[in-house]
């Protein structure tokens, strides 16, 4: 039986190579992309604030995984922080309602550093729980935040879901005072996942 | 050649980021919910000095533009450990596709 996963910002950096590497694996692919996806043939045309678009192409396959790539970038978000906050929140929220919705087994959530605000690297070693990055102005990217929000919303929606997993790839700090950070965050709070409060390997 | 960031930015290869979450996506049950990347951080000023040193012919110009939501700092034993893979590395990587390209030309 192929596996299907949905790729979300299927024609960026990301999204292109990780689908090349899946195709490769044998799963069955469904990228979207929202204006790039006129370069990619691979790609389905689709903006994911576009609830309407998503809910078809969610009743017609049937998705065991979710890679969430899509996200409007820092220096683009700076020039339209209103677009920024459509997809960056608006168009996350379509994807989790649906996976929640669709029973997807897990969503793969591409993070970054942003996350965790805008301190250096060694000032991280002081955070014992990751407090909400603040804009400096209106019109700084919403990133960090869109990136926080989508946490929590995960977290509220595992609530009521089961089982769904999501995978955060965060990408910043001093290893052990990250895991000190996300402790709370990984407690494991459903069937299925073994999750642990100190993410350090053994040796 | 141009690479368009500051000397002291830090960037990191796609290409293991992309490994990583077909990783993820394929694995029958993840024990962890977060993982650090899997790949190096790569400053532009080491990598022009490397090229340029692999490749005495290539001048490399770094530009002034700032990365954003980057790795400034990344541990990737967790992901390393648990999937049993063991990363070549970003200047291994560069320095065997130099040799190879240098066997092709």
């Amino acid at each position: 039986m192929t596996h299907s996963v949905l790729i979300t910002g299927g024609a960026g950096f990301i999204g292109k190579r990780v689908h090349a590497v899946l195709e490769r694996q044998g799963w069955s692919i469904v990228s979207l992309d929202s204006e790039a996806a006129r370069l990619d043939r691979r790609c389905l045309l689709c903006d994911i604030t576009d609830a309407r678009q998503l809910e078809s192409i969610f009743r017609a396959h049937r998705f065991e995984r979710i890679i969430h790539a899509a996200s409007i970038l820092p220096t683009a978000a700076k020039l339209d922080p209103h677009k920024a906050t459509e997809v960056n929140i608006g168009g996350r929220l379509n994807i989790l309602e649906r996976a929640a919705r669709f029973k997807v087994n897990r969503v793969i959530y591409a993070s970054s550093g942003s996350v965790y605000g805008t301190q250096p690297a060694s000032k991280l070693s002081s955070f014992r729980r990751i407090s909400l990055p603040r804009p400096k102005t209106f019109t700084e990217p919403p990133s960090g935040m869109s990136k926080f929000w989508v946490r929590h919303m995960c977290e509220s929606l595992e609530l009521s879901l089961l089982p769904c997993a999501w995978s955060w790839s965060s990408e910043q700090g001093d290893f052990g005072h990250i895991s000190l950070a996300e402790s709370d965050f990984r407690q494991p709070r459903f069937g299925g996942i073994t999750g642990s409060v100190h993410p350090i390997p053994p040796g | 050649m141009f690479i368009p960031y500051r000397p002291d930015e830090t960037l990191v290869r796609v290409d293991e980021i992309a490994d990583m979450l077909a990783a993820l996506t394929s694995a029958q049950c993840c024990s962890y919910r977060i993982y650090n990347s899997f790949g190096d951080c790569v400053k532009p000023a080491e990598l022009k000095e490397q090229i340029e040193s692999l490749n005495p012919n290539v001048r490399v110009i770094l530009g002034n533009a700032a990365v954003t939501g980057c790795a400034r700092v990344i541990d990737r034993s967790l992901f390393a450990w648990e999937f049993g893979v063991s990363p070549v590395g970003f200047w291994q990587r560069l320095r065997t596709e130099a040799r190879n390209l240098r066997t092709t030309v």
